[in-house]
């Protein structure tokens, strides 16, 4: 039977773990490789790991992510700063599964069309950086403003990538809930598997979205981090049982 | 010994990282005559057929793994691309593969409506009443135990002797290969946590 995903997602600055709102005024939690050992304990679905200097930096931490893979039995995908195929090689080699693509691919899918050809679908992620206008309905990429969702979602699916990955950047932080009008809308577009991210506010809110639309997978970031909105850290996850057991099955 | 072979397209960091976990000896291997003096040999693989195949040819390791199979005094185990690679061909590519166990490689999309690729955990259903003479023999699958799925190919045995484990995505499909002492899985035991440490145990510590 197969299992739709609760996934910690993880914000890296520098050498340290940090929380956001919105994707600004970045809180340091911690040391990235102990919450790793932590959730690797927990045995949790799979991790996201997002650096967020790592592409105004151009700089793309492999030493700390290679000690933080060492740490996980379990799936790991990365995002930021990958800007060329060595960049991949070596996040798979250090034991990542996915690679998630962002603003490489604002101008051109020729990475991932080469990346796809030589790691294969399964391996490349696609992501939307998703904001609202501040005027006016809908929904627009953040760091590509003249591309519509759709259209890069097609790009995507085009170039052949096997994920997308929605990331909610208005909600990030803000327990506000995830989007579920969001989440409805890339599924319906979009063949491949879904993950959205971004502005959960517990594990019943993940767990309703995956029951209530064709998302495969959710990622959780300060649900996961902090004890709970305005209280300190607490790296928590859902005990495994209670996830097979209200996560409707996906046939 | 474990070998673990490293041609650049596959995560030997989590295998080894694993290995070294369950206090197994393990080595990178990037040419044949390394294969002579280890007891285990693991082709991991995260990538595209075709370019696996052309990998293992550049390396000399592809007639190197069918002479290991053949002569069967090692055992070996292939980690989704490299179980792929074990078969005769897939739909991903236009490449033969190693052809070590008959089965071919098919894509999900041209079968199935659920989206691929299967990502994420799920069960493996070993066949019973079967003796693999290989650690499959040793490997106790509970109820509980669940594998972790990334692959939009799966692989199919018209040859029922050498299917193994069947798992369940909108169709059964193959998810373990096995003939003498060579195994191909399609999940990744490596990143499957409590459930892919004990099979990772089993390969490590089977005697033939």
């Amino acid at each position: 039977m197969y299992h739709k995903r609760v996934c910690p997602t993880l914000l890296i600055s520098g050498d340290g773990l940090v929380k956001t709102k919105r994707f600004k005024r970045p809180n340091y939690i911690g040391d990235p490789i102990n919450t790793l050992k932590i959730f690797n304990e927990k045995q949790v679905d799979e991790i996201i790991i997002l650096d967020i200097d790592a592409w105004k930096k151009s700089h793309v931490q492999f030493e700390l992510l290679k000690e933080i893979a060492s740490e996980a039995f379990i799936p790991l995908s990365y995002g930021g700063g990958l800007k060329s195929m060595s960049d991949l090689d070596y996040i798979f080699k250090i034991g990542f599964e996915k690679a998630i693509i962002n603003r490489a691919a604002a101008h051109s899918s020729y990475l991932i069309k080469t990346a796809v050809k030589k790691f294969g679908s399964s391996s490349i992620i696609g992501c939307l950086d998703v904001t609202r206008p501040l005027l006016g309905n809908g929904y627009r990429l953040r760091h590509n403003k003249m591309v519509k969702i759709s259209e890069m979602i097609r790009l995507y699916e085009d170039a052949g990538v096997g994920e997308i990955l929605v990331v909610d950047s208005d909600r990030d932080g803000t327990y506000a809930g995830l989007d579920v009008e969001l989440a409805e809308k890339v599924s319906k577009y979009c063949k491949l598997p879904v993950t959205i991210a971004g502005g959960t506010s517990d594990y019943n809110d993940a767990i309703n979205l995956l029951n209530t639309t064709d998302v495969q997978a959710v990622g959780v970031g300060s649900a996961f981090i902090y004890r709970a909105q305005g209280q300190g850290v607490l790296i928590n996850y859902p005990d495994r049982s209670l996830l097979r057991n209200r996560i409707r099955e996906y046939v | 010994m474990i070998g673990v072979i490293d041609i650049g397209v596959g995560n030997v960091g989590s295998v080894i990282a694993m290995l070294e976990y369950i206090g197994s000896r393990s080595c990178l291997i990037d040419t044949p005559s390394q294969l002579d003096s280890i007891e285990k040999i693991i082709l991991p693989g995260v990538g595209a057929f075709d370019t696996g195949v052309s990998l293992l040819k550049e390396s000399g390791l592809y007639e190197a793994i069918q002479k290991a199979h053949e002569k069967n005094q090692q055992d070996i185990l292939g980690i989704c691309l490299g179980a792929q690679l074990l078969g005769h061909c897939s739909e991903e590519g236009t490449k033969s593969g190693l052809g070590c166990i008959d089965f071919k490689t098919l894509d999900f999309r041209r079968r199935i409506s659920l989206r691929t690729p299967h990502m994420g955990w799920n069960r493996v259903e070993l066949c019973t009443g079967k003796e693999y003479n290989n650690f499959l023999d040793n490997l106790n699958l509970s109820d509980d135990d669940r594998f972790y799925f990334v692959h939009r190919y799966y692989m199919e045995c018209q040859n029922t002797g050498v299917h193994a484990a069947a798992t369940m995505y909108e169709r059964l499909f193959c998810s373990v290969v096995s003939c003498n002492r060579t195994v191909g899985v399609q999940f990744h035991p490596e990143k499957s946590s409590l459930s892919g440490l004990k099979l990772m145990k089993a390969f490590a510590s089977h005697v033939s």
